[in-house]
């Protein structure tokens, strides 16, 4: 009898087809922002004398930009796991927002929904949750975190290549972490609109530059972003009573 | 040279931390509608963090200069306002990030 498959199948076959190239073509935008930051990170790490091979096993166990970048220098200066953690913590918790609004119903299965969850990055929640990939389904939005992964992964490997054939004499690598935290904080102040978090954040880098300095050594990151965090804490408190 | 466990254990941290605070919300949270307590605090927190954060992070960068030594940390700030007028100006975070390195790098291996 069923000599020719079902109308809708056929349907749902040429769906999926196109499915896969919306799901890749929604990755580029996302490519040319892995891409050149995967090679940064590459040349950044192999530079800093750190062997080429933890550029594919970072990027690969770490689907997060700015706190890889630091996971580099935390590296060099030898900084005690509690730091890295507490840091890695306060540097990333933007992403506790992200699962609210992820659609996970539509990831079927335990693997599929894991993986969908590991890679819950700024730049794949944007786009699935408030972007332009809102009506994806589970299948597409696993291809679309995949994809840019991969772009993540080869930035990184190709710029661990470069990075190993340029001269160890030429210096200055690290500054790509200053110019990309500071195009964050403009970003965020243009957010925030708010002068006083500016002003808070400097006078816990200040405190916590001291204590650094003269106090406890390797000590600025935990110093002053806990005291970042005690001050708007104390600004909730306040706000709430009034 | 790095050691390999070394390498290895801030990974695995950062890793670990960073799954954990994106699986924390389908344990942790209620729904988005829902107004508990930890929640409104939470919020908070997380709207007013990023700028210090970003603050602070660039600080951290650069805590080490040594503004009291040639060449008085002049690459580092000059070429910090540049990327900072770069991006304000055109948005352009690569552009911004590129040209800040290519200036930082041309000033401390060319010029000072």
């Amino acid at each position: 009898m069923h000599t020719t498959p079902p109308p809708q199948e056929r349907t749902a076959d040429r769906h999926s087809e196109s499915g896969t190239s919306e799901a890749v073509r929604l990755t580029i935008p996302v490519a040319m922002a892995y891409i050149p930051l995967g090679v940064a990170f590459g040349v950044l790490l192999t530079a800093s004398g750190i062997s080429w091979y933890w550029a594919p096993i970072s990027t690969l166990l770490i689907y997060a930009g700015s706190i890889e970048f630091l996971a580099v220098g935390f590296m060099v200066a030898g900084l005690p796991l509690y730091q890295v953690a507490f840091t890695s913590l306060i540097v990333n918790f933007r992403h506790i927002f992200y699962g609210l609004s992820f659609p996970i119903d539509r990831l079927r299965g335990r693997a599929q929904k894991t993986y969908g969850v590991f890679a819950l990055t700024d730049e794949t929640y944007g786009i699935t949750s408030a972007g332009p990939g809102m009506h994806l389904n589970g299948r597409q939005i696993t291809i679309l975190q995949v994809v840019s992964h991969v772009w993540w992964v080869l930035g990184a490997v190709l710029g661990a290549l470069i990075g190993q054939v340029i001269p160890e004499s030429v210096k200055g690598f690290e500054f790509a972490l200053t110019t990309m935290f500071l195009t964050l904080a403009v970003n965020a102040v243009r957010t925030s609109r708010s002068a006083r978090l500016v002003f808070l954040a400097l006078g816990a880098g200040v405190i916590g530059y001291f204590v650094d300095q003269y106090v406890i050594e390797e000590s600025f990151l935990i110093v002053s972003l806990l005291l970042y965090m005690v001050a708007i804490s104390w600004m909730y408190q306040k706000e709430k009573k009034a | 040279m790095i050691s390999d466990l070394h390498a290895f254990a801030v990974i695995a941290v950062i890793s670990v931390v960073t799954i954990a605070l994106r699986v924390a919300p389908f344990f942790v949270l209620g729904k988005p509608d829902s107004d508990s307590q930890v929640n409104g605090y939470l919020r908070y927190i997380g709207e007013k963090m990023p700028t210090g954060v970003m603050v602070l992070l660039v600080a951290y960068t650069i805590k080490d200069l040594n503004v009291t030594v040639y060449p008085y940390g002049l690459p580092t700030l000059v070429s910090l306002v540049v990327a900072a007028v770069l991006y304000w100006k055109t948005d352009n975070s690569l552009l911004s990030i590129g040209g800040g390195v290519a200036l930082y790098m041309t000033l401390v291996n060319g010029v000072v």
